[in-house]
């Protein structure tokens, strides 16, 4: 335990580091940019819901970022701690990361005044990791972060323009519609599942 | 511990189509030992197979006692520098090994007291607080051995160690390992003869993924023995000379030159005879394996 | 010419530029507008009832805009459009007295009073209304309230839930009113000066809706208004997608690659422009493949001889090209100078931006000024289309002319960093020596 600590801290502090810089300023703006006062259900899931998982995007897509380079790739991986296991340790710090930002920005509204609930927490943690979980799982695929982000923000592009996703769409609570988002937490842990799988077998083949 | 530290069964390993390695069967005792090939003859693939990252398709592989089906059991046996080396450039050389340390299940305790003087020995004290991206070739080749060292494993898997360094670096790279041989197996490939004849006893000449000597180093020298030539020509002619003879060395400046070339089959009436060297040796083994692939 | 060529095949093998091809062709197909269910048509007497146009009438819009004002005050609930970004805004005690005190001087009512209809349930017992009869329009082009502030609240029509307009008060002074209200609230509102055209909406007429179809009859021929909504859909992701391959195309010269690359004869500002135009090209193709044979299908639908067969292409060239070429070359620049793909975040902030931004232009989503992303979200409006064509050819030239600073800016940036400056990690290396 004390071993997973030290190196998912290892992860936030060095190597992780500029995506979660990148979250982190992310969260900074939205009070700044979309206004969190006295915002009723629909305007705050707007925030929570819509604007806020991009964070998620920006911490997970890069998951496996660190190792590109083959020859630090194998250095690592001949290692004994397995590196499927360093990955996962690494994608459990940046979904703890997510969820603190998560809550932090929910305590931010509801003291705002605004008309939040467990269910806004819940949509903004679901829909960061499972943008997030896209993007890596892309990134793994073709060995690109930008294929990763690309694939992540095509999703949530698709899903903003066309409203075709029914219960699994990432804009449940901002469209009114109150269906729990378990649709959408399970499909974010599923590709999270992918991803860790395709890079892990790409990089045993 | 077995003496026999890597034991290779039938290994076969292709991507797609290109065959790398070729039905190999090597058993690497205790001590320095070399591998010798010429570039794309399936070293690193062999290499990256014993260091348990690659699945073996055909074949079995096991390092001391363990087979490389299950990593987890390898591991901790084995220190691998790969051949394009590389840690994370943003951390300093102390913090890369700490991280490194901490991922081969080393407590810090371990880490505090082992990371120094791994440094000290590799000539790195100095360069401790230095960020990667900072360090000279040198330097980080010595860091990749450091990191290979850190858990104190049995067998060290090194892919070209001396790639990229000057001789100095180099001279002093080889004594270092040749250090190391006394207490660990070293598996040290590369394609530079030299290193071999500095710091071997065994060497395993692969070509083509396949495996076409295996044993002393002497030994591989003396198989060439009356099969190495020196003649004198003119530069002119020493294109037309090269399509009938494999050459192994040209030098001399002016209008001649002595060349030195094989003649594997039979004396070739003229030159005069010479001491072969074991670099006459592996161009003489790849040669011979060439011709029998054609 | 070769080194072009040479670009456009590597540029071909790149999965991320298939990728963003793929994301192109589903985002317009789930828009419907590959092809656009909808046709152009004659206009029928009794559809004008269903389309509003701006009325640009103080008498119409006056009323209107101070009853949405007062709406928002009873709420406390506004939308606005401060950086571009849809911003929901909530005023403190101290503004909403400010507003209070604004709209006392708009409706001739007390701030008090105002107020205290503001905190009753609802805000219902303070609503006042003002018929059209009320107001007279004034030769210097004022409005004066003739009536009286109270009467008779009225169910239907403009202004009808809201509260009375003062008496004599002219339109300069009420826009200066909106002025302060809109600084009020942080800028962006629909109480700006430019944005108060979306009040006072009436009913079309026939006689207009018919100018309106006989002007597209005979200037777009129906293929230059399926072109004009198909460039509005098509610039929402040519705005963001060029940057991925952009970023990716020039990241692979990473600092491995980089030296190899500067050592080379050629010069920076042939390698860059062969690649930003293997990037464009190859990136505009597919606009123009699908404009032909949208082309195609529309001859099949309203007849080979009625239709333009020039208009998706002219209007793809002038639309979306320089989208295309601002978006790429800003990337290309940043990728080029920071060695890293932050170009892709940069361009994503700034295409979120537009996305969640407010019309800032015409009440039906078209914005025509924008840089980025100029919209036109209907089929047809060739008059209105035709009264902002100069803003959006002035937009249009403005980012084509960026684009090629940009791409000046990135050669530059990267004859530098071939004569070894302007290198981040350079910085950093040599400083870690010392």
């Amino acid at each position: 335990m004390a071993r997973a600590l030290c190196i998912c801290r290892t992860q936030l502090t060095r190597l992780c580091l500029l995506p979660l810089l990148g979250a982190v300023g992310f969260w900074l703006l939205i009070p700044a940019l979309f206004g969190t006062a006295m915002l009723d259900e629909r305007a705050a899931a707007l925030v929570l819901e819509g604007v806020f998982p991009l964070a998620g995007a920006l911490l997970l897509t890069p998951l496996f970022a660190p190792e590109r380079r083959p020859g630090l790739l194998d250095c690592v991986a001949a290692r004994r701690a397995s590196h499927l296991w360093v990955c996962g340790l690494r994608a459990a710090a940046m979904l703890g990361a997510l969820a603190v930002l998560d809550v932090g920005l929910w305590l931010f509204m509801a003291a705002q005044g605004c008309a939040v609930s467990a269910g806004h927490l819940a949509a903004g943690f679901a829909n960061g990791l499972a943008l997030g979980a896209l993007g890596a799982l892309a990134s793994a695929l073709s060995s690109s972060e930008i294929a990763g982000a690309l694939a992540a923000l095509g999703w949530y592009t698709m899903d903003f323009f066309s409203n075709s996703c029914g219960n699994a769409s990432l804009f449940l609570l901002s469209r009114g519609r109150g269906a729990p988002k378990l649709l959408v937490l399970a499909a974010g842990l599923l590709l999270l599942g992918s991803a860790l799988a395709v890079f892990h077998r790409r990089m045993r083949r | 511990m077995p003496e026999t530290m890597i034991e290779i069964e039938d290994l076969c390993q292709s991507y797609g189509r290109k065959v790398a390695v070729d039905h190999l069967t090597l058993h690497i005792p205790r001590g320095m030992f070399g591998l010798l090939g010429p570039n794309g003859a399936g070293k690193t693939t062999l290499m990256r197979t014993i260091a348990a990252l690659m699945r073996c398709q055909q074949g079995a592989v096991t390092v001391c006692g363990a087979s490389v089906q299950k990593p987890a059991a390898v591991r901790p046996h084995i220190g691998y520098l790969p051949q394009d080396f590389a840690l994370y450039p943003n951390m300093t050389a102390e913090g890369a090994l700490q991280y490194l340390g901490l991922l081969s299940g080393l407590s810090a305790a371990c880490r505090r007291a082992r990371i120094p003087a791994l440094l000290e020995q590799m000539n790195l004290a100095e360069q401790a607080h230095k960020r990667v991206r900072a360090l000279s070739g040198g330097m980080l080749r010595r860091l990749g051995i450091a990191q290979a060292l850190l858990h104190d494993p049995e067998v060290l898997i090194l892919d070209e160690p001396t790639a990229g360094l000057d001789p100095e670096e180099r001279v002093r790279l080889r004594a270092l390992l040749g250090e190391l041989a006394e207490q660990k197996t070293v598996l040290l490939s590369t394609h530079v003869v030299g290193d071999i004849e500095a710091s071997c006893g065994e060497v395993a000449v692969m070509d083509g993924g396949r495996l076409v000597y295996c044993g002393a180093v002497e030994a591989l020298r003396r198989r060439a023995q009356g099969k190495v030539y020196e003649t004198e020509l003119s530069h002119g002619s020493l294109a037309a000379f090269r399509a009938h003879h494999p050459v192994t060395a040209v030098s001399g400046t002016g209008k001649s030159c002595t060349v030195r070339f094989l003649a594997p089959e039979e004396d070739p009436c003229i030159g005069r005879p010479c001491e072969p060297s074991v670099e006459d040796a592996y161009l003489l083994c790849v040669h011979a394996a060439g011709g029998e692939r054609q | 010419m070769k080194l072009f060529l040479t670009e456009c095949r590597r540029l071909l093998h790149s999965a991320v530029y298939w990728l963003t091809l793929l994301c192109l062709v589903f985002f317009l197909a789930s828009q419907g507008v590959l092809p656009d269910d909808k046709t152009i048509e004659e206009p029928q007497p009794g559809a004008e009832q269903s389309v509003l146009v701006p009325s640009n009438d103080p008498a119409l819009i006056m009323p209107e805009a101070v009853s949405a004002l007062y709406e928002g005050f009873v709420s406390n609930n506004f939308s606005t459009y401060p950086h571009g970004l849809i911003k929901h805004v909530k005023l403190t005690a101290a503004k909403q007295g400010q507003l209070a005190q604004l709209l006392a001087q708009l409706t001739g009512l007390s701030a008090e009073e105002l107020l205290a209809a503001a905190n009753a349930e609802g805000g219902q017992s303070g609503a006042f209304a003002v018929g059209g009869d009320d107001l007279q329009l004034n030769p210097d082009g004022s409005v004066t309230i003739t009536g009286g502030a109270a009467s008779a609240a009225a169910p239907d029509g403009p202004g009808s839930a809201g509260v009375p307009l003062r008496a004599g008060l002219a339109w300069e002074e009420f826009t200066g009113l909106m002025e302060q209200a809109d600084r009020l609230l942080g800028g962006g509102s629909d109480w700006a000066v430019d944005g108060l055209s979306g009040y006072g909406r009436v009913p079309a007429t026939y006689d207009a809706l018919l100018e309106e179809y006989q002007a597209s009859l005979a200037h777009d021929r129906y293929t230059g208004a399926h072109a004009r909504l198909f460039c509005d859909y098509a610039v929402c992701m040519l705005s963001l997608l060029p940057a991925f391959t952009a970023a990716a195309f020039f990241w692979q010269d990473r600092r491995r690659i980089a030296p190899v690359l500067y050592t080379r004869r050629v010069s920076g500002a042939a390698l860059i422009c062969a690649r930003f135009l293997a990037l464009v090209a190859l990136q505009f193709l597919p606009v123009l493949l699908l404009g032909g044979w949208l082309t195609v299908h529309y001859a099949a639908v309203y007849g080979a001889a009625a239709i333009s067969w020039t208009a998706f292409f002219t209007t793809s060239v002038f639309w979306l090209l320089p989208t295309l070429l601002l978006v790429t070359a800003l990337s290309l620049l940043v990728t080029v100078a920071t060695g890293t793909p932050a170009a892709v975040a940069l361009q994503a902030l700034w295409w979120f931006s537009e996305l969640m931004g407010g019309t800032g232009g015409l009440s039906d989503g078209s914005t025509y000024g924008s840089l980025l992303a100029p919209r036109h979200n209907s089929l047809g409006q060739y008059l209105v289309f035709q009264q902002q064509l100069p803003r959006l050819a002035g937009g249009r030239l403005l980012a084509a002319v960026l684009a090629v600073l940009l791409t000046a800016a990135a050669v530059a940036v990267f004859e530098r960093k071939r004569k070894g400056g302007f290198s981040w990690h350079g910085r950093f290396a040599s400083a870690a020596r010392s």
